[in-house]
């Protein structure tokens, strides 16, 4: 124990005001990455990784830290005020962050997701300190059938998502399975649906979709609405402040969400979506407010937000001690850490100790900076908001397009945001809701690759080869125990509505 | 043909919208099991995709679901319908003309959605021919007055700022390979 305080004070005494100055540079032009629609942390962090190459290893470290953090929080800002979520970890936070916009209390909304994505980023930060050995050998566990049962365990948040509106979540949750076969086969690589299109062989990114189904679908929605209100600049107010009162109120969902988020985080290529989808699933699913969720309920920006941070800290975890990058964006900084002579591995936790603690010192100043950052940062992004429409709108359509073409420099990409934009549009209108588009899309991949996989490795005797898999059964019984929660929910529902009914 | 899908989408009844969105959901499946499958979905050396572990199982799960559901939403929308014929009936008299110009209205409303959205499928069909600067600034143009905009030169700023900072930022700054169009690159 000494030991390690004394290797946490060496530690300490290597962070500098470079390293200082450099993060909170990281952190803004993080957000700034975050926001727009089409660039997120892994384009921020391999953008600047050549200036890292001049600095010493720590301020480095610090500087794509910074981009990183502030890159899973930016996509927040524009998903809670225009509706268009910069990246897919932020697709949990519209679906309550937006309508607390409409309801003019975005500022509650941005505060909610400042303080839980800070509070998860730090939350994450100290497992990460005290833990990652520990959760390393948990996650090098994961194989295929463990994937494939956390997918579907993951697919039943349509269940909870839809309450009320089940048979309809479930057509969209099989649209979005629809959109994620197109490609090419995981196991054998032969083409699926792409119908000799070329550009279609590398499937449809998670990216465009989630555009296209939300801040397309918007723009079009907005564009109806003004036809039919007649004017063009509806009033918007961004509301009074978070109260203390309220964030306590989201305290147990927050403590959670972290938790949850380090854990999936530290499962490397489960991604920053899977975390905050999990996580507002949780919460809806235990909140006094259950039904106000999807409405407009600071409790699930909260759940969202600070699960989706906390994947920061949960990443490192696999890369520090093993050497496997938890998420695309660690995979980048993986190839920094070897620039800079760290070689990611057990031995990195002896060989390098003082090191490792400034760097985990580093990610926890870069959450303080975050959050002082944000604190002067509502106070403008808000304003957003302000702008007039006839403004707003064409500035949202255009960034949309010129985000979604530099993902991958593709107008396929761009044509298919349109197409899911309107279908995003009339599935709205025929009262279809289309987050679970979205998540089976994100989940869909996973689970069907490694579905195939395990049913390779165990040549068609899957049920045995599930079930003699500790991790896997426990992902199955919370399977079921959701299944049957959420039926227990719409059950509930229906009831309440024949006796409102009546 | 339009009209009458538009209509039924306008929202204006909840049970004809779930029954044209029933039938939606079941034609598309059926022509996804009986069709986009078995022509879009390659089986590959049938040694390696034998039993379950074939590219064709999980879709076909997916579409018989999908089917599933598409019949359900139909039938939901035929009892809603049912059970709101009485009242329909009672307010037929009274509002008929009513509904009759609110569906007329409710269509026009979503044509400039539409119209919206086929300015962006223009935009991705011209990107690669065009170019990206002519594009945006016209788009730009239009949707602001689409969105209620009225004064020329608000417009023409708004286009010109706008598409100067994103192509110095996307181009110039990331580097992405932007097709500008007006011969610059």
């Amino acid at each position: 124990m000494t030991g390690f305080f004394s290797a946490f004070s060496q530690g300490f005494g290597m962070i500098s005001w470079l390293s200082c100055g450099l993060s909170v540079v990281g952190v803004i032009v993080g957000i700034i990455f975050g926001a727009l629609p089409g660039l997120n942390a892994v384009t921020g962090v391999s953008v600047f990784l050549p200036v890292t190459f001049f600095l010493p290893p720590v301020p480095s470290i610090a500087f794509l830290m910074g981009l990183y953090v502030g890159g899973i929080y930016g996509g927040s800002i524009t998903a809670i005020l225009i509706n268009t979520p910069g990246t897919p970890a932020a697709a949990a936070t519209v679906l309550d962050g937006y309508q607390l916009t409409l309801q003019g209390k975005s500022r509650k909304a941005l505060d909610t997701a400042l303080y839980a994505s800070v509070f998860g980023g730090i939350v994450s930060c100290i497992i990460l300190t005290f833990c990652a050995p520990a959760l390393a050998s948990v996650a090098i566990k994961f194989g295929p059938a463990e994937y494939f049962t956390l997918g579907v365990f993951g697919m039943t948040i349509v269940a909870t998502l839809t309450t009320g509106n089940l048979v309809k979540g479930l057509a969209s949750a099989c649209i979005g399975l629809f959109l994620s076969f197109i490609g090419l086969d995981p196991v054998l690589g032969t083409t699926r649906l792409t119908f000799g299109k070329t550009e279609l062989l590398g499937g449809i990114s998670t990216v465009p979709a989630c555009i296209g189904i939300f801040a397309m679908t918007e723009v079009l929605l907005q564009a109806e609405r003004l036809m039919k209100e007649g004017k063009s600049d509806m009033a918007m107010t961004a509301g009074p402040k978070l109260t203390w009162r309220e964030f306590k109120s989201c305290l147990f969902s927050i403590a959670r969400g972290s938790i949850l988020g380090t854990i999936v985080g530290a499962i490397p290529a489960t991604g920053t979506a899977t975390a905050a989808f999990v996580s507002y699933n949780e919460a809806k699913r235990t909140s006094k407010n259950h039904e106000n969720f999807g409405k407009g309920e600071i409790e699930g920006v909260a759940a969202s937000e600070s699960s989706n941070n906390a994947v920061t800290g949960g990443a490192f975890i696999p890369l520090l001690t093993l050497g496997v990058p938890g998420d695309p964006t660690t995979a980048v900084m993986l190839g920094a850490l070897m620039v800079q002579g760290l070689t990611p591995g057990p031995s990195l936790f002896t060989r390098e100790a003082p090191t490792m603690n400034a760097l985990f010192i580093s990610l926890l100043i870069c959450n303080v900076i975050m959050l002082i950052v944000g604190i002067v940062g509502n106070r403008f992004y808000q304003n957003i908001i302000k702008i007039p429409k006839r403004i707003l709108q064409p500035i949202i359509f255009s960034l949309c397009i010129i985000g979604t073409f530099a993902i991958s420099n593709s107008s396929t990409d761009v044509l298919i945001m349109f197409i899911l934009g309107i279908l995003g549009y009339l599935m709205t209108k025929f009262g279809f809701p289309t987050t679970p588009i979205i998540l089976s899309m994100i989940l869909g991949n996973m689970t069907e690759n490694y579905l195939r996989l395990g049913l390779t490795v165990c040549r068609g005797n899957y049920w045995k080869y599930l079930t003699n898999k500790p991790i896997a059964v426990f992902f199955m019984i919370l399977t079921v125990l959701s299944l049957a929660f959420a039926a227990y929910r719409e059950i509930e529902t229906q009831k309440k509505r024949k006796t409102a009914q009546k | 043909m339009i009209e009458k899908i538009l209509s039924r989408a306008a929202g204006i009844k909840r049970s004809t919208a779930d029954i044209a969105s029933g039938i939606v959901i079941t034609i598309l499946s059926i022509a996804l099991l009986a069709y986009g499958i078995p022509n879009g979905i390659s089986m590959g050396q049938a040694g390696i995709s034998k039993g379950a572990n074939n590219p064709r199982t999980l879709p076909y799960a997916v579409s018989t679901v999908f089917l599933v559901m598409g019949v359900l939403v139909l039938i939901t929308g035929i009892r809603k319908k049912i059970s709101e014929k009485h009242s329909v009936k009672a307010e037929a008299a009274q509002t008929g003309e009513n509904e009759s110009k609110q569906v007329k209205d409710e269509i026009s409303f979503m044509v400039i959605a539409f119209v919206v959205a086929a300015i962006g499928i223009a935009f991705a069909l011209l990107f690669r021919t065009v170019g990206y600067i002519p594009l945006n600034l016209i788009a730009m143009i239009l949707m602001y007055y689409l969105f209620g905009g009225t004064k020329w030169y608000e417009a023409v700023i708004l286009a010109v700022v706008f598409t100067g900072i994103m192509v110095g930022f996307f181009k110039y700054y990331l580097l992405i390979n932007i097709p500008l169009g007006l011969g610059i690159g």
